[in-house]
């Protein structure tokens, strides 16, 4: 996949919109001519109205196909969860058409991943995109029930919503009853078996059950959680059909895939619809404005992969490359860092909140994630020999692919790749130097300062 | 969810164990115990019936049934209870 030849064409620049002129784009902010989930009106414009979506697209009850056929045809094209895990969704509505019970429908739209902000954004610019999902979603499977799982906090992205169920009723347009719930603000709560626990009425906390959510869930019904992301691509698979879904995108990781940019760039939190063969430098060059090639970037999330620079440089932005490498789009983040932070210093802070995370369930988890973080703060205050290092490693490895969810195991792909991308750090700390004060650069946003260690 | 369903597979719900520590006595070519006692299991596939039968007998052994064997087996638990219902997603 390395071997993607990318062709540089001719690209107007304009930040904010309409920034790509080219007859085949290969991505595009809101309004941008050839994208997909954010065709239409233009990122300023704010919510796109009941009225202009269906002018624009049609209306999702006027779609006339049979469950059977729906979920055909979101086999054919091969959609996949834009959660993280890259689920066959095809799979999961299968699996809960034939469960026995009436199935529910959860939109994912509590995106707990604290840079990350393509979900809230989609949610704020194209509503109706995700509603016509959720009602394609529950038709697929027949579901009576749709909760939508969001954050008080998204003020922006929750008004939007608001605002669109409003119309629906308006146009007497609601088909299944929807509910909204609040995510408790904790970083495992928007896993998918910790939604179902907090929606059958327990703690927002992974469950290791015998069979997937998708045939027992909430009260034991089967229950289809997605990522909000997901289920706009739906509204549209629904409409134009599985092969035109894989014109973009690869065979393997058909469709066009959101990104957020954050940390080091014009504007932390920019969301950019990828289309084609892009490469990780071309978007941050053109959208995150970077005139240089940083230190490194942080891929797919906080619990993600570190990658130098010039390598991120000319990475295709591809799910299926890019695991081929090792490395996960995961939720879309591509964060750069910032020139005068430390990589290692930056690890820590992710780690420690990281640890301070785990929903306290698993030994490996609850035990392992704080030796992890205390052997990182260790290197950065200079207070560590290569003997730790090597302790560091086996620890890590130790940790990799236990407890209920992927949470510790995220952790340690992150400590992993920080120790193979910032060597030159790495060796500075291990002479005894410690990082300057990055007081007051910009670092990655937390949301609330790491916890203690217990 | 992963996995063939015609293989036999040993795993812990890591959320469940205790660190009893009981399991990695009776099959400690399959389960370690970590720093903190907690099971950690290789959830290769068993072929050798021998190992199977050592598998059966932690899952029966763990007093808080963090044990499953994955697979086409039933296995009776202690304790006078009925058979693990068959996991094969
Ligand atoms: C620790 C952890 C946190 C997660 N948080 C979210 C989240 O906030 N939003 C989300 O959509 N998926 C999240 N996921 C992924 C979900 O488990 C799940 O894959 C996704 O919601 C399913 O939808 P999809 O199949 O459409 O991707 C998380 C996964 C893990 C392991
Ligand atoms: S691995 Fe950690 S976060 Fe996941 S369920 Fe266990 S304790 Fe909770
Ligand atoms: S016997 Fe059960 S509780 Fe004890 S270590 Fe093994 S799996 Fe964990």
């Amino acid at each position: 996949m390395s071997a993607v030849e990318i062709v540089d064409k001719p690209v107007l620049r304009d930040r904010d919109t309409s920034m790509v002129l080219d007859e085949t784009p290969l991505f595009g902010v809101a309004g941008s001519p050839g994208t997909r989930l954010l065709a239409g009106p233009a990122q300023s414009m704010g919510a796109e109205s009941l009225d202009s979506h269906v002018r624009r697209l049609g209306a999702v009850d006027t779609i006339r196909t049979t469950p059977q056929a729906l979920r055909d045809t979101v086999r054919a094209s091969g959609l996949m969860g834009r959660g993280g895990a890259g689920f066959p969704t095809a799979t999961k509505f299968d699996l809960a058409a034939s469960a026995p019970g009436t199935p529910i429908v959860v939109v994912n739209a509590s995106e707990g991943e604290p840079a990350s902000a393509k979900d809230r954004t989609l949610l704020e610019l194209r509503p109706h995109l995700i509603l016509d999902g959720a009602d394609l979603a529950a038709a697929a499977v027949g579901a009576n029930e749709i909760v939508i799982y969001l954050h008080r906090a998204h003020l922006r992205s929750n008004a939007a919503l608001e605002q669109a169920l409003a119309e629906r009723r308006g146009a007497k347009m609601d088909t299944a009853h929807i509910r909204l719930i609040d995510a408790p603000a904790r970083y495992v709560a928007g896993e998918t078996s910790a939604v179902v626990s907090y929606l059958g009425g327990h703690g927002a906390i992974p469950r290791r059950g015998a069979k997937p959510a998708a045939q027992v869930g909430i009260a034991n019904r089967p229950t289809v959680v997605n990522n909000a992301e997901t289920l706009a691509h739906l509204a549209l698979v629904a409409r134009f059909g599985a092969s035109w879904f894989a014109q973009v995108g690869t065979p393997e990781a058909p469709g066009s895939t959101l990104i957020t940019l954050a940390g080091s760039v014009v504007s932390p939190g920019q969301v950019v619809e990828v289309l084609g063969p892009v490469t990780i430098g071309q978007v941050l060059e053109r959208v995150g404005g970077l005139d240089a090639v940083p230190r490194a970037i942080l891929l797919g999330g906080y619990a993600g992969t570190w990658i130098d620079g010039e390598t991120a440089w000319r990475t295709p932005l591809d799910r299926h490359g890019l695991k081929a490498h090792g490395m996960s789009l995961g939720c879309g983040l591509v964060a750069v860092l910032h020139d005068e932070v430390c990589g290692l210093a930056e690890t820590a802070r992710l780690v420690a909140w990281l640890a301070g995370e785990s929903s306290g369930q698993c030994g490996s988890c609850v035990f392992g994630l704080p030796v992890l973080s205390g052997f990182i703060d260790d290197i950065i205050a200079g207070r560590s020999r290569r003997g730790d290092v090597r302790r560091l490693r086996e620890h890590a490895a130790s940790v990799r692919g236990r407890g209920a969810c992927g949470h510790p195991t995220g952790v340690v792909t992150l400590v992993e790749s920080a120790l193979e991308t910032f060597t030159p750090e790495l060796a500075r700390h291990l002479r005894g130097e410690v990082c300057e004060s990055h007081d007051g650069l910009d670092h990655f946003p937390l949301p609330l300062s790491p916890k203690p260690r217990p | 969810m992963r996995g063939d369903p015609d293989t036999i597979r040993l795993t812990v719900d890591g959320s469940k164990c205790d660190g009893h520590g009981i399991c990695a006595l009776i099959i400690p070519e399959r389960i370690s115990l970590d720093a903190w006692g907690f099971a950690d299991v290789e959830s290769e596939p068993i072929e050798d019936p021998r190992t199977l039968a050592r598998a059966k007998r932690a899952v029966n052994a763990c007093p808080v049934r963090a044990l499953t064997l994955a697979g086409p087996v039933a296995v009776r638990l202690g304790r006078g209870a009925a058979a693990l219902p068959k996991e094969r997603v």
